[in-house]
């Protein structure tokens, strides 16, 4: 899913159009593009790369928005990639949302895809719900590997136990429960690359869950099917335990309600003693030292 | 607020617009120094079938309604598929967790354009602040006036207005028809 509201402005950024001759080009841009759409018959929806081909062949050559161009003394390398209809918007966007992140990132990708993958498996429901059951169910993942300390050969230099070195790089704030905006925005990468799917929930929730269900995505689908089992028997000792106390944590809590879900991690000393908006349990300190090959091809495929 | 029949047609003859909220979060309740009317009365003009698809229906109180009760407030304003809000509403008003929290709650296609007024030396500075805030697909700022009516226009022409494809119209519709049922 991409925010074609935006292309238009997105594309004169990238000409390094800027002040009046950007606005210009904006105004007629827009116009052109009207007028086009008005003469396109039917009423399907352009969306993604089919808007973006629309805009390259009719839109960007049109005279009136090269004309305008010129006068901005755009490049004439630029400038040609306007009249062959050759500007490359789909990078644009694509720079923006491709998974193209180190290894310790992409860790956080594919455990919790996994995580959605093993919570519909162990528990037999279609989704995640209500939402900010991914952030209580995560937080207590990261929590229970910070209560053990049973890595081999390993040193800690914190009190994070596991956690300092495998789990969620996500740092954990208290609000009316754990709260953490960086697994939102994986949560959200995710969702624009359809490895993950959101949608809003049928039935009623309490006041502050967040009524939308979580589940694979199209492309989820088709990874968890090609790389599923490679998944299951990991032989990173790191991703082992991480994989472990995830599936722990789904079967020791993933059928409790809400509501249940809610009072017991309220109800825990650490939660208790954290005041409002404080942070509640950091993020996994070190960065993956050893190869994790499983993970590193299946990103590769996406 | 009421879900659309699947088969809903918007245009002539039935000529039942698609009324497209916004929500205009700002302390002086204006946009770069005009009120929110006057901009959509510029842009409206532009947009192919206006009045016969969609219009514009734009209210002034969503910072009120934060201010009041941010956790009420969105059963107001996720009626709403096109917020506008001014920087220091999210920066110096305090209500950085609540803005966070309510727009992670909007449906796909919302979209929340963050109008940042103030001198260019600033805008860095302003957009650090707001990370965390804009680190999400459906959120975007803008800078001036003239690429916020663009960006206003752009959304009611081509994201908003059924005559440009009325499924997703349809579809977002009645996907905050449940999120607010799903609260009540």
């Amino acid at each position: 899913m991409v925010n074609e509201t935006l292309a238009l402005k997105r594309i004169g950024e990238w000409a390094d159009l800027s002040g009046e001759e950007f606005h210009l080009y904006l105004d007629i841009a827009a116009d052109v593009q009207s007028e086009k759409l008005d003469e396109q018959e039917g009423s399907e929806r352009l969306s993604g790369e089919q808007y973006f081909d629309f805009l390259n062949e009719q839109v960007l050559p049109d005279e009136r928005v090269i004309d305008e161009l010129e006068l901005a003394g755009l490049s004439e390398e630029k400038l040609q990639r306007f009249r062959d209809g050759q500007v490359p918007i789909l990078e644009m966007y694509s720079e923006q949302y491709k998974l193209d992140y180190g290894l310790d990132q992409v860790a956080d990708f594919v455990m919790m895809l996994k995580f959605v993958r093993d919570y519909m498996k162990l528990t037999g429901e279609d989704s995640v719900a209500p939402r900010n059951r991914l952030q209580y169910l995560l937080y207590l993942v990261n929590l229970e590997l910070s209560k053990e300390d049973t890595l081999p050969n390993r040193s800690n230099r914190t009190t994070l136990g596991n956690l300092e070195h495998t789990g969620y790089r996500y740092n954990f704030s208290k609000g009316s429960g754990p709260y953490s905006q960086k697994l939102y925005r994986d949560k959200n990468r995710l969702f624009a690359q359809s490895l993950l799917h959101e949608e809003v929930m049928e039935e009623r929730v309490s006041e502050g869950d967040e009524p939308y269900e979580i589940s694979l995505g199209e492309n989820g689908e088709r990874l968890i099917a090609k790389y599923g089992k490679k998944l299951d028997n990991l032989d990173s000792v790191l991703l082992k335990e991480w994989d472990l106390q995830q599936r722990d944590v789904i079967r020791e809590y993933g059928t409790k309600s809400m509501e249940e879900l809610k009072e017991l991690v309220r109800s825990m000393p650490q939660f208790q003693a954290t005041p409002k908006n404080e942070e509640l349990l950091k993020a996994r300190q070190r960065d993956f030292d050893e190869p994790v090959d499983p993970i590193q091809e299946l990103m590769l495929n996406v | 607020m009421e879900k659309y029949a699947e088969d809903r047609e918007f245009g002539p003859p039935d000529k039942k617009p698609h009324n497209e909220g916004i929500c205009l979060f700002s302390d002086s309740k204006s946009c770069y120094g005009d009120d929110l009317e006057s901009i959509l009365n510029e842009i409206t003009p532009k947009i192919s079938g206006y009045e016969e698809t969609i219009v514009a229906d734009p209210h002034g109180e969503g910072l009120d309604l934060m201010r009041d009760d941010p956790v009420e407030a969105e059963t107001t304003i996720l009626k709403s598929s096109l917020w506008l809000v001014h920087h220091e509403c999210i920066i110096e008003d305090g209500l950085k967790d609540d803005f966070r929290r309510a727009i992670n709650a909007t449906p796909p296609r919302t979209h929340v354009c963050i109008l940042i007024d103030a001198p260019e030396s600033e805008h860095e500075e302003i957009e650090e602040d707001l990370d965390e805030v804009t680190d999400s697909q459906n959120v975007f700022t803008v800078k001036s006036k003239p690429v916020l009516r663009n960006s206003i226009r752009q959304y009611l022409d081509m994201s908003a207005n059924p005559k440009r494809g009325k499924e997703e119209v349809i579809e977002w519709n009645n996907n905050v028809c449940d999120l607010i049922d799903a609260r009540s």
